[in-house]
């Protein structure tokens, strides 16, 4: 193999050329490659860590231009009927959508890794991901045409003579729970094989050696072990759900949720540090509670080997 | 570990289930398209390619089509450029806040894009950019970024340092180790970060509403302002490009590297 030539081609030179340079050069050298560092660096900087620094300074102005300082935003925001509401709407889809992605993707993550084999496995792997690598108002729109009064689905379900009436499984709630369901099994899949792959057969073999049954052994061997993953599945899940736009606006009937108030506050009512406000509001608990929670469960349930 | 056989019957019919679920909008799309009669139905009647010709022929949809296609090119190869390097300091290098510098390079991963949306319009705007082309372009760079360095880490990792090492020692140049040593060795990475790339640009939605230029769209924008006022058989030929180019580019990825090494990373992060 190419590595292995050229491998064995650079030690036979070393040994011609005599002793390793000497340590300080060595060290100038590396010193040399921060400066790969450098255009990552500074594209962080300037196009991510600050704008939302900015956007955070933005949310405590009276306007955008304006220079003084104010909390009035933040109070509107939290003492305000309107926006509780909103923000319990996104919370409690949320907590459905991680909840139901967390058992789907469970069991498909489970089939994955423990029952899939050969040629099926890879058209599994690829049904799965190539969702998350279509752009996601297409499937939104997918879903437009097959959950509508006279979608394919209502369609398909008269004829058959199950139903009378067409279901309503648009702009309401089941619209947007099959919406992001769809969009977000897929991560919550991803996470959960990553740690399912990890888990070392032996376990299993040694639980069934000591009597378990094979629930027994499911339960106590690969349902713990796979918490992790269920966890970090959860910190992308969870903060995806609590901030979509594109699902809520097209298959829930614009339905209440903080990304589109904080859309149309930068976009159409150019309330800037309104929408900043809620954005802050909307987003860092969030993160906050789940990097929380994740630090303090995820020790104990790691593995040593 | 083995399953018992009505566990296995189970799962797999679930897995089937399941499966249907994720493929039905696309399938769905793409089935519309063909239909050829002038209004949406699935299944289509008849069969005709009509409503491409037509996607194709309207500059008012061709014209989003190559903007999205330079955008994505474009956002690809920048972030592919920097990652790289990004993405070797990040593994050569031993310094103590390399752990927090890789969990801050991760996070557009992390933040939601409404935020990162909402921060950079209101940003640009101040350091005059304003919504429009280069705009769109810095945002999609910035969260295609983590997804070339994740790419790129990989085979950086498995081919480790002694290679490279050997070549400083016989007086190489850090330049010349990169572009005779290290490079060629994670070739693969870099092109599967590319396609990567690609492809998040290529599917973006929420940044690009952010920070579009007032009158003209990127594929996915306009998809969006589309059906919020009607479905026809046009628009849904329209997505079906957009959703050709990117199973071209899984099934590229895939057929090169395997697309469950380059999107699965080993360390359970």
């Amino acid at each position: 193999m190419a590595v292995g030539q050229a491998h064995m081609a650079l030690r036979r030179s070393v040994h011609e050329v005599g002793s390793a340079r000497p340590r300080s050069v060595t060290r100038r050298r590396v010193g040399a490659m921060w400066w790969l560092l450098v255009p990552a660096l500074t594209i962080y900087a300037l196009f991510f860590v600050l704008p939302l620094v900015s956007l955070l300074t933005v949310s405590v102005r009276t306007t955008s231009a304006g220079a003084e300082f104010t909390l009035e935003h933040y109070t509107d925001v939290i003492t305000s009927a309107y926006y509780q509401g909103l923000l319990l709407n996104s919370l409690n889809l949320a907590l459905q959508v991680s909840a139901i992605t967390m058992v789907l993707g469970f069991l498909l993550a489970y089939a994955f890794v423990f029952v899939a084999r050969g040629r099926s496995r890879r058209l599994f792997y690829i049904v799965v991901l190539t969702p998350l690598l279509t752009s996601e108002i297409i499937r939104a729109f997918g879903w437009l045409i097959t959950l509508g009064r006279e979608g394919s689905l209502n369609d398909l379900l008269i004829w058959a003579g199950v139903i009378d009436d067409p279901l309503e499984l648009l702009f309401n709630q089941t619209g947007l729970l099959i919406g992001h369901t769809h969009v977000l099994t897929p991560f919550m899949f991803l996470s959960i094989v990553t740690v399912l792959q990890g888990i070392p057969r032996e376990l299993d073999k040694a639980s069934r050696d000591l009597g378990a049954s094979g629930f027994a052994a499911f339960r106590t061997v690969v349902l713990p072990m796979s918490v992790p993953g269920l966890l970090s599945g959860l910190l992308v899940v969870f903060p995806l759900t609590i901030s979509a736009y594109v699902v809520p606006l097209v298959l829930g009937g614009g339905a209440d949720v903080a990304a589109i108030e904080i859309y149309d506050a930068f976009l159409f009512t150019f309330n800037e540090p309104l929408g900043a406000a809620l954005a802050v509001v909307t987003v860092v608990p969030a993160l906050a509670l789940l990097a929380l929670v994740a630090r303090i469960l995820r020790p104990k349930w790691q593995v040593s080997t | 570990m083995n399953p018992s056989l009505p566990t296995r019957v189970v799962l797999w019919s679930f897995t089937v289930a399941a499966l249907g679920f994720f493929i039905c909008p696309i399938v769905v799309v793409v089935g519309s398209s063909l239909t050829s009669t002038g209004y949406l139905t699935f299944p289509p009647r008849g069969f005709s390619v009509e409503w491409y010709r037509e996607a194709l022929g309207d500059p008012r949809y061709l014209r989003p089509i190559l903007i999205s296609l330079a955008l994505a090119a474009g956002t690809a190869t920048t972030s592919t450029i920097v990652g790289i390097g990004a993405s070797i300091a990040l593994e050569r290098l031993r310094f103590r806040g390399r752990d927090a510098l890789r969990a801050l390079l991760s996070g557009p991963l992390v933040i939601p894009q409404v935020m990162i949306g909402a921060a950079l319009l209101q940003f640009l705007a101040v350091i005059g950019i304003v919504r429009g082309t280069t705009a769109l372009f810095i945002g999609h760079v910035v969260i295609a970024l983590p997804f070339v360095i994740r790419a790129v880490e990989g085979p950086l990792s498995q081919i480790g340092e002694r290679l490279e090492d050997a070549s400083r020692d016989l007086q190489a140049t850090m330049f010349e180790t990169l572009r005779f040593v290290t490079l060629p060795l994670i070739r693969a990475g870099v092109i599967a970060g590319w396609l990567l790339a690609f492809i998040i640009s290529w599917i973006n939605v929420e940044i690009s509403l952010f920070l579009m230029p007032l009158f003209d769209s990127t594929m996915p924008v306009t998809i969006f302002n589309y059906v919020q006022y009607g479905i026809d058989p046009l628009i849904a030929a329209f997505a079906s490009i957009s959703i050709a180019i990117s199973v071209v580019l899984i099934v590229l990825i895939d057929a090169l590297f395997g697309i469950e090494q380059v999107t699965l990373s080993k360390n359970g992060e």
